[in-house]
Parts: structure tokens; sequence; C-alpha cells
């Protein structure tokens, strides 16, 4: 067993992450870089620091290769990390293999064993709980009616849909009761609908369990709708932090902006009283921390929060602007905007609440506008 | 004549079985055919046989021998030759188990490219005559020879050590040459390992040696029992090797067979120690296929 050392509050420790004592695992500067001869050594984890939270939804979002199934691996033991620390409840674990450790995971592709029931799949865990006969048949079953499948004792793997895998694969992770459940992309083998129903299903289960999810997927709806925050990733590093609403609305770097969601990107320069200079428009900022006066930035603002009004009625924080085209979804209606003085074409969506809510037609000129907090100042 | 192939699915199905039938029958079916027969004729004063004269003295001769009285008395020389056979077989069966499956698991978890080679490497002997290879174990193993030297080089003994013609010999040289049979199906069913499995088990708190033993061996037990049947059969009808590394003393059945038709002039009870070295191999496939049968892949 590993010596307990307690966490130190780190000195360069962020100031949105929660407190040393609330952090159920906390992952310091790790590092991982893998070297093959004759290449240049990939650094799939480079510099990564995250706290969270006992009884939290974390998940990791980023596209493939952004090396957050490197950073769960490290979390479960499967990979050691090239520097850096992997403390579980205030104890450094970095060393630890992974059946030392009371974290699980759910695989990807399920990784249920073949040639042993549901019932003895689910078990397997609990064999060296030190746990009776009867308590280990009590925790299945209690286990197979947590995830709707009771009465399923006896068939094989074989013998299930893939969704019924999906759950089995959970109930034998959760029967354990660990301090840290890892989901590897769980859902990534499900069909859309069945994929639906397991995000509110895997929602409940983390409410219900109280244990500490972190949840893996490249997919950014799934990470929005499940996640209590989410850490996007690319390339390795951590690039955000924070609440899906804070990740979706105030990005903070370019690549977060792109890969969540639809935006706009404007180039604007920022002038004094915290207001940014877009083509003909001044436009007030709700936040420019982090930047000069006079910096020439990129803007990210959401298609849902560009504001079109009709005529060319001036006023010195809208712009001119031609409708280009039009998408009817049924909810709401796209305009593709070509606005004067700026290079790239702009998207708006308005909602279609009722009759009254303002139609544009093609070729129709208008104003845009920006709410202050729609707008967000990227770093590069 | 065409026309009427194309007209019959029957004729059709007919041709196309007919030559693997044909194969089956004259290779497999006739020479056995002839060898059942021979085992119940008289056998021939200068050898062959006597074709007219029937008998079944060849099977009451496995287990008894006649006196000067003519009576019946039980010869235990040959099924002593079986058991110890049998016993070989067994010891080197479990050997090469105990060497072959690390061997197999060590190259399932390298690299696609390394495993080529050495799944390579593993076959190499076979590109040697039996014979020969044979022949260099005694170099090996007889008295001064390379591994007494060494053994009284290295002072691990002060006389000379001798292995050549023991069953110990006959073991070595055995699991030697079938090695590579126990190495390959094994290796076959762990490439085919999903070792996901392996970490899944790490995960849920299995140790190395519990992963091995309840996630590894259970799924490539097809690969182990394939193996262990592909070792220990041929191993029972060993010739070469015993005949060889055994000297004269120890006799294996193939060797009791071979004297039969060579040097006894008894072609009835060569063909008769053949049959039941066939009963008890065919015995021992059905407790194979009926044991494996309903596993999972």
């Amino acid at each position: 067993m590993m010596e307990a050392s307690t966490l130190a509050p780190a000195a360069d420790a962020p100031t949105s992450a929660a407190a040393p004592k609330d952090a159920r695992i906390v992952i310091e500067n790790a590092v991982k870089v893998y070297a093959s001869a004759g290449e240049a050594p990939v650094r799939a984890l480079d510099d990564v620091s995250i706290r969270i939270a006992p009884n939290e939804f974390f998940t990791l979002l980023g596209p493939s290769g952004c090396g957050k199934t490197t950073l769960l691996r490290t979390i479960a033991g499967f990979e050691q990390p090239t520097s850096g620390r992997v403390v579980l409840d205030g104890v450094d674990i970095t060393g630890q293999p992974p059946f030392r450790r009371p974290i699980n995971t759910v695989f990807q592709n399920y990784a249920l064993f073949p040639h042993m029931t549901v019932a003895h799949n689910v078990a397997f865990g609990l064999e060296k709980s030190g746990l009776g006969k009867d308590e280990i048949a009590a925790r299945v079953d209690e286990m197979l009616a947590l995830v709707h499948l009771s009465g399923m004792h006896r068939r094989m793997p074989a013998q299930l849909s893939g969704g019924q895998q999906q759950r089995v694969a959970l109930a034998r992770a959760l029967a354990p009761h660990p301090k840290v459940l890892l989901l590897d992309e769980p859902l990534s083998a499900l069909d859309l609908k069945l994929r639906k129903g397991m995000q509110i299903e895997l929602k409940r289960l983390q409410r219900d369990t109280g244990i500490t999810f972190v949840f893996v997927t490249h997919d950014q709806e799934e990470a929005l709708t499940m996640s209590d925050r989410i850490a996007v990733m690319k390339d390795g590093k951590v690039l955000q932090i924070g609440p899906p609403q804070e990740i979706y609305q105030r990005p903070q770097v370019r690549f977060v902006a792109d890969f969540i969601g639809e935006t706009n990107f404007l180039k604007g320069r920022l002038e004094p009283g915290g207001v940014a200079r877009i083509g003909e428009a001044a436009v007030p900022l709700a936040s420019a921390q982090g930047h000069a006066e006079g910096e020439t930035v990129t803007l990210a603002v959401r298609p849902e929060r560009v504001f079109l009004h009709p005529g060319e009625a001036a006023s010195p924080d809208t712009l001119g602007a031609t409708v280009e085209n039009i998408i009817y979804f049924g909810t709401d209606t796209t305009y593709h905007l070509r606005v004067d003085g700026l290079p790239d074409p702009l998207v708006a969506r308005v909602q279609n609440r009722d009759q009254s809510s303002p139609t544009f037609g093609q070729g129709a000129r208008v104003r845009v506008g920006f709410p202050p907090d729609g707008l967000s100042v990227l770093r590069d | 004549m065409l026309e009427a192939i194309r007209r019959s699915p029957r004729l059709q199905r007919l041709l196309l079985i007919g030559p693997a039938v044909a194969i089956v029958v004259v290779f497999m079916l006739l020479p056995l055919g002839l060898m059942a027969y021979v085992s119940f004729l008289e056998r021939g004063q200068y050898g062959g046989v006597i074709w007219d004269q029937y008998t079944v003295e060849a099977y009451v001769g496995f287990f008894f021998e006649r006196d000067f009285l003519d009576n019946l008395v039980v010869n235990t020389d040959y099924v002593s030759i079986y058991l110890r056979s049998f016993l070989l077989s067994l010891l080197t069966t479990v050997i090469a188990l105990a060497v072959g499956f690390p061997v197999a698991l060590y190259i399932a978890l390298q690299p696609p490219s390394r495993r080529k080679l050495l799944v390579f490497l593993v076959t190499i002997p076979f590109w040697t005559n039996l014979l020969v290879r044979n022949y260099a174990w005694i170099l090996l193993l007889r008295t001064n020879g390379l591994i007494d030297q060494w053994a009284q080089g290295l002072g691990l003994t002060d006389q000379s050590i001798s292995i050549l013609y023991t069953p110990a010999a006959i073991a070595i040289g055995l699991t030697y040459s079938y090695l590579p049979f126990m190495v390959l199906p094994i290796y076959a069913s762990l490439e085919k390992l999903d070792f996901r499995l392996v970490e899944a088990a790490y995960d849920l708190y299995a140790t190395r040696l519990q992963a091995l033993r309840r996630v590894v061996v259970p799924l490539s037990l097809p690969g182990i029992a394939a193996g262990c049947t592909l070792v220990f059969i041929p191993c029972l009808g060993a010739y070469v090797t015993p005949e060889l590394l055994g000297g004269s003393k120890e006799l294996m059945i193939g060797n009791l067979i071979q004297l039969q038709f060579g040097a006894s002039r008894n072609w009835p009870l060569g063909s008769a120690l053949a049959f039941t070295l066939l009963a008890f191999v065919l015995l021992a496939m059905l407790v194979y296929l009926l044991r494996f049968r309903k596993l999972p892949e």
C-alpha cells in the first residue's frame, strides 16, 4: 500500500477548481509521453491538472487523439503518467495497479467476459470484497434491478443486445460501489434512440448512487446534456473547464467555441470603455478580462444570440447586413447574412415563437446587433 | 452427358464430393481395413500371413501367452509397454503444456510484426529431419555428452551423468519434438483473445494470476485442448525418438509394433497392437469432443 500523503493546495491551482478537501480525485500536472523509435515523441497528456468533486458528473470532451482516453486510463491505472500525480481522497495512488484502486471502468466495447453468465460478470468484482455468498447474490440482484435487467442472471453476454450488454457492463462496474466510475465512450456503439435513453439513464444512476462519474466522449451534445462540469481537451491539453452553460456561452478559446455548437467568429479591436470595434459598430462587451485595449481579438457569438432588426435605422452598436440565404427549420429560421465591412458571412438564428416574430426575405436589408454577454473574447 | 449433369443437382453434388470421398476411401479406409483383416489371420511361419486362416489369436496374445501345456497365462509385457507409453505421453503433454503456454502467451502479447517472426522461429525445427534432430539429442544427452560435460564443469556432479537410454531421455526428446504442436494452437486461440478483457479483470480487482486463471485460461481452453491432443496422440505412436533415445530397453508402442512386423515376424499381432492403439486414440478423441463441444468461442 502507498504511503498516504495529504494533499497540499497547489500554488498554481486554477481559481475555479474545488477546494482540496472537496476533491474526490485530483490529477496534478499529469504528463504522458509516448516515445517510439524513429518518430517524434507524442505528448498524449501535456501538463493536465483537474480536480473532480465527489458526486460530480465530470466529462472529458474532445476530438479523437486529444488525450481524453489516455487521461481516463491513467486514472484507472492502466497507464502510468510520465510525470505528475493521481490523488484519490487525498491519497497518492499514482503507482498503484488497477486492482488496488477503488475505481471501476465501463469500457467502450463493454469487455464483458464472454464465458461467464450475466450474474457471474456482475459478481466478478465482488469476489475479493470479502462479502459472503448470499450478500454477493443480493448485490447482483440489486445491480441488475438498477439497470432494469432483473431475471437476466443466467444469460450469456452473446445472447444480449448491444443496449443490454451496455447495462450489464454498467452493473458490473457499479457493483463493487467504487469511489469513481470511469466511462470510456460507453454510448458510442448504440443507435441514436437508445443513446438518448441511456444518457438520461446514466444521469439517473449517477444521482441515485452518488458515485463520481468521469465520462469520456467526443459528442458535444452528450457532454452538454449530462455533465455537471466539462473539461474540453485538445492535443493533450485541457483548454477549458466549467459547467456546460459556461462552456457553451463563454468559450475562452477558439477551439472550444468551434468544437461545441455553431459559432460565428468576428475580428474586432478592443477600445476604451469595454467596447469592441467590429466593422463600423462599437459593441459593448460584458467582459474583456485579460486583454489589453487596442488589441485585435477574435470574438465568438452563437447564432441564436445575434439580434436582427428590420430596416436601415442606424445606431452606433449595430451593423448593416443583407440576407443572403434563408433556411427554415420549423422551430427556428437560420439566416445567412453578408455584413457590411466584414469579410466573413454571419449566421443568425431566430426562434419562430408566434406570428409576430420578424421574418426577412432574401436580399432584405437588416441591422445586426449583439447582446454584451453574447460576445466572448477568445484566446488563441 | 453435360446436359444430364446440368439438370441433376444430385449428380452435381456427387461429382463435387466424389474426389474427397475417394481420397478417404483409398488412403484411409482401405489400409485400415487391410490392417483389421490381417489382425484376424494366422501368422505365417517366416513372416507374412496365411490369407485364408482366421483366428483371434493376435488379440488373445495381447494379454496372454501360452505355456508348454497350451494353457493361457497372463502376460503383462505388452500391457506394461502400453502403460509406459501412456505415462510417457502424459508426462510429455504436461511438460509441453507447462513450457508451451507461457511461450504462446508471450508471442501473443508481442506487437503483430514481431509475432510473425516468433511463430516462424517456433516452426524452425520442422525444417530439419526428425532423425537428425534426435541424433543431436544423443550427442547432448550421452555420457560425456555436452550436458554431462557442463554439469561436471560447473561442479554440479562428480560422476558422469548419463541420461541417454532412460525414460527421461525419451520424455525430453518427445517434448522437444512435439512442443510446436502445443505452442501453435494455444497461440492461435490467444491471438484471438481480446486483451481488453484482461484489463477489465484487473479493473475489477483481479491480480495478474487471477486474471490469467479466470479469463485467459478459460478463453484459450479450445487451443489448450487441441494442443494437448496434438501432442499426446502422436507421442503414443512415437517410433523414432524412443528407438534412438530410449535404447533397446525402453520400448514404446511404436517400437513394439515395428518389432512385430520386423524381427518377430508376427504380422497379425502387430496389426492387433496397432488397432488397440487406434481404439484408445479414438476413445480419447471422443472424450475431447464431448467435453469441448459446447464451449463458446
